[in-house]
């Protein structure tokens, strides 16, 4: 191995080399990632919130009135610290020490069952026409609208993310969290907009975007990412 | 001309655009930080790798930094990051093995005093501390091959004393097991030794 520490003809090369790549010019996107983690993690949380506000004031569930609010409330706080705590361990900057496994593990797992959870919950009423459909026959169109609905809000918060996250989700925490946070965002928007409550629906429609992204995380961890 | 600036307020200075203050960071941290990570990674050019990407990732970070904080802890924090990733992206664990400085492949040569002159090259020593955990190592790496103290350490690593005074202990404790009677004087043990293992 050649001596470690450069020396001044060495360290000069080695400084303009970093000189070179700070004075390119910088596009919108990596003036988006070089602003403040601060910045950046209301930039995300705004997203998250905008997507909240669109269904909650033009594609609300019909049935919003008739579910009990306890048990709304509970699901609401549960995918809602599912998708904060992912969001900020997505948006970690790289001057922080890496978390615990443990805890990064607990993080993964909330944002995985959570949403298990509360499709698997007994419906919550019986009460509107609308909260009826989607069994039998209906099951896989209903199941398959939920789905896309459901992905295309996934897209939205990951590119937000990869848009946000200075490493472009390259590190591989990031872009594990980054993926179940926007799973569990996507189950949070489907409890304000979708009204069938029967379970099969449920893991049909919604659960199955966490494990279609838990499987995408799972390769993307595999491969390295 | 020296900066007598202290690191924080070159920092500082170069968030608010006085762009000679990263150049002056940069010759005082580099030297030292890319001896740290050729310690670590086995490959003086890997090392330098990452040094420079630590400091483009600084100058990107830089909006981050905050009056009171304390510049070093972040550079290096940064540095074992990128470190890390290195390491997830090369799909094998840290450290050396690659690069055989002698006939064969081995070198056998005794370790030498601590600080600038520890002999990286010795392959013993870096098989070693590739089988310690990373926080005992980064601890040995910083303290050894570096020559900080453990003050310093701590700093750098964002720990406190006492836990960087344990890891150091175990962590030589275990390269005197592993390293055999030839290296029973390593450094920092004087120091290391006087902290008690917490009970189990």
């Amino acid at each position: 191995m050649r001596e470690p520490t450069p020396g001044p003809d060495e360290l000069d090369a080695m400084f303009e080399a970093v000189e070179r790549r700070i004075a390119a010019p910088v596009g919108w996107v990596e003036g988006l990632r070089q602003r403040s983690t601060w910045v950046r993690s209301a930039a995300l949380l705004g997203v998250a919130l905008a997507m909240v506000a669109l269904i909650l004031l033009g594609l609300r569930r019909v049935d919003l009135g008739l579910h009990p609010l306890p048990r709304l409330l509970g699901t609401i706080a549960a995918l809602a610290t599912a998708v904060l705590a992912a969001g900020a361990v997505a948006l970690r900057p790289l001057h922080r020490r890496p978390l615990r496994g443990w805890l990064l593990g607990l993080i993964a797992g909330l944002a995985v069952l959570a949403p298990a959870i509360v499709c698997s919950l007994p419906p919550a009423h019986h009460d509107h026409p609308a909260s009826l459909i989607g069994v039998d026959a209906d099951l896989v169109p209903r199941a398959a609208g939920c789905f896309a609905f459901g992905m295309g809000f996934v897209a939205l918060a990951v590119a937000a993310a990869y848009l946000l996250e200075r490493s472009a989700l390259r590190r591989r925490g990031s872009a594990v969290l980054a993926l179940l946070g926007a799973g569990a965002l996507a189950n949070l928007v489907l409890v304000l907009h979708c009204p069938i409550v029967a379970p099969i629906h449920q893991w049909a429609g919604h659960a199955t975007i966490t494990l279609v992204l838990l499987l995408v995380a799972a390769g993307a961890r595999a491969r390295g990412a | 001309m020296t900066d007598d600036r202290s690191d924080e307020a070159l920092m500082t200075a170069y968030v608010g655009g006085d762009a000679r203050a990263l150049r002056e960071l940069f010759q005082r941290h580099a030297p030292g930080l890319t001896r740290v990570m050729a310690g670590h990674l086995g490959s003086t050019a890997d090392a330098q790798d990452v040094v420079q990407a630590a400091f483009l990732n600084l100058h990107r970070a830089r909006r981050d930094f905050r009056a009171g904080s304390r510049l070093q802890p972040w550079l290096y924090t940064i540095a074992y990051n990128l470190m890390r990733d290195h390491h997830r992206y090369r799909g094998r664990r840290p450290e050396l093995l690659t690069e055989p400085t002698g006939p064969g492949g081995h070198d056998t040569r005794p370790s030498q005093a601590p600080g600038p002159d520890a002999d990286l090259h010795a392959l013993p020593i870096r098989r070693a501390l590739a089988q310690l955990p990373e926080a005992q190592r980064e601890v040995i790496v910083l303290h050894w091959f570096a020559g900080f103290s453990f003050a310093e350490v701590a700093e750098r690593v964002g720990a406190r004393r006492t836990a960087v005074k344990v890891r150091a202990h175990r962590g030589y404790k275990r390269l005197r097991e592993l390293l055999g009677p030839e290296y029973l004087e390593l450094p920092g043990d004087s120091e290391a030794v006087t902290v008690q293992e917490p009970k189990a």
